[in-house]
């Protein structure tokens, strides 16, 4: 098929400036690269908006956004045949250190921006009879690490939606597919957010900080020896995006490929053992927070004594 | 009429909370104690409270709350520092520490350290425990 009409999301930075370049190059794609509205003038001093490349602001969590983009494509270019959910935010916090509204962050952004975005064209792609859904994973689909909790989580609930999506749209030619790129040799992939509770008990060593005092220089250092960059990752899926029958789950990255055999090779329980003694500094894990967690040596007092008394 | 302090620990342990009502109980007659485990929930109780032309006598806070805020970011806002309370910043990271590197927000404050032991917590907080007396005579 000639002239797709793709649309990449968080085409910023990262895999998703890669994944706009390449695509910008190809004569098979007509490419609509949105991201946020801080990152605009970036992308219009990189690229020319002419007809077959335009430029949209659109914030997958802004569902109004999403509509706005999807009309002025149709109105356009009479169709859309790919989207690539790139999007996304990557919190390093432990559990105890991420709350409610940095937890909503993490899954508006990465699933819940993607569902709606997905649920904007899964009409017109239907009505097509054909389309493609590529949804953009990470190793973290597959496993979680500490200090990614949120981020696995958001990744694991794509996956399971992205599983689910590949039945539904099966019948109506929309051939879904995720990938699951692993470490990545990018500045832009060392970019993570941290809570407010990891910044200040980072700065501090307060409790927990040995997670983020193991993680995140192994993290990075497995980044650093990375031989893969985002143009591998891009080209990958646009290799994804003329296949005839992609798969469902493709792996990208030696390391991605190297845990998905590991997980299907061992039991989880003998696999979480392993890693927990392979990951850097987890016997030191949990120290800190006994040392420092000391309690007051002293009886409670009955249960009937109210907190507030008069 | 002899006024109650009013008191308000935020703390999202709520094993601590016979510490503190133990500790008040001995520095106090008749007390009211109030308890927030997140600094979003603390700043409303003290609004409210200041509303009522009720306002804490003493906040007690840790540094690692329920929620997004954490306690420095509670002693930063403007329902404490309006509210003419003495706060007390508790914290399992060593007090030195803290005040180090947060020393312009924590100068009029008192900072304890966890573990924490009656008889240090009384004669760290004996300032503030009498000047919230003195407030509410």
């Amino acid at each position: 098929m000639s002239d797709q009409v793709v649309i990449v999301t968080g085409c910023g930075s990262g895999l998703g400036r890669a994944l706009t370049r390449a695509l910008s190059k190809t004569t098979d794609f007509r490419v609509v690269a949105t991201a946020r509205g801080h990152s605009l003038e970036e992308l219009h001093k990189e690229f020319e908006e002419n007809d077959r490349f335009m430029i949209r602001e659109m914030d997958v969590t802004d569902l109004a956004q999403i509509h706005s983009v999807i009309n002025d494509v149709c109105n356009h270019w009479g169709r859309i045949d790919a989207i690539v959910n790139n999007a996304g935010v990557c919190f390093r916090s432990v559990v105890e250190h991420m709350d409610p509204e940095a937890e909503m962050r993490q899954l508006k952004t990465n699933y819940l921006g993607p569902m709606n975005l997905t649920r904007a064209v899964l009409p017109i792609m239907r009505e097509q009879r054909s389309g493609r859904i590529v949804n953009v994973s990470s190793v973290s689909g597959m496993m979680a690490m500490p200090t990614m909790a949120s981020y696995s989580a958001s990744k694991q609930a794509l996956e399971g939606a992205t599983e689910a999506l590949w039945y539904e749209t099966r019948p109506y030619g929309v051939k879904v597919s995720l990938v699951q790129p692993g470490f990545v040799h990018s500045d832009s992939f060392r970019r993570v957010v941290m809570s407010r509770k990891a910044q200040l008990s980072t700065k501090l060593e307060g409790p927990h900080s040995e997670y983020y005092t193991s993680m995140t220089p192994f993290i990075e250092r497995l980044m650093g020896y990375s031989m893969v960059q985002p143009e591998g990752i891009a080209k990958s899926i646009i290799d994804i995006m003329r296949e005839r029958n992609p798969p469902l789950r493709r792996a990208i990255t030696p390391d991605a490929i190297f845990f998905r055999w590991i997980r299907w090779l061992l039991p989880a329980s003998i696999f979480h053992r392993i890693m927990f003694e392979l990951l850097p500094g987890s016997r030191k894990w949990g120290v800190l927070r006994r040392k420092l967690d000391g309690r007051p040596a002293f009886k409670p007092l009955e249960p009937r004594a109210s907190h507030a008394l008069r | 009429m002899e006024s109650i302090p009013r008191i308000l620990v935020v703390e999202d342990d709520l094993a601590l909370k016979p510490f503190w009502e133990l500790l008040f109980r001995r520095a106090y007659n008749r007390f009211r104690l109030d308890w927030a485990v997140s600094g979003e929930e603390a700043r409303r109780l003290i609004a409210h409270a200041a509303g009522e032309n009720v306002s804490y006598a003493v906040i007690v806070t840790d540094l690692f709350l329920a929620g997004a805020d954490t306690g420095l970011d509670l002693l930063e806002s403007d329902e404490v520092k309006n509210s003419g309370a003495q706060v007390v910043l508790v914290s399992s990271i060593a007090s030195e520490k803290i005040r180090s590197n947060y020393e312009k927000v924590l100068a009029d404050h008192v900072v304890i350290s966890k573990p924490l032991s009656l008889f240090r917590c009384e004669r760290l907080m004996e300032v503030p425990l009498m000047r919230a007396m003195e407030m509410g005579q």
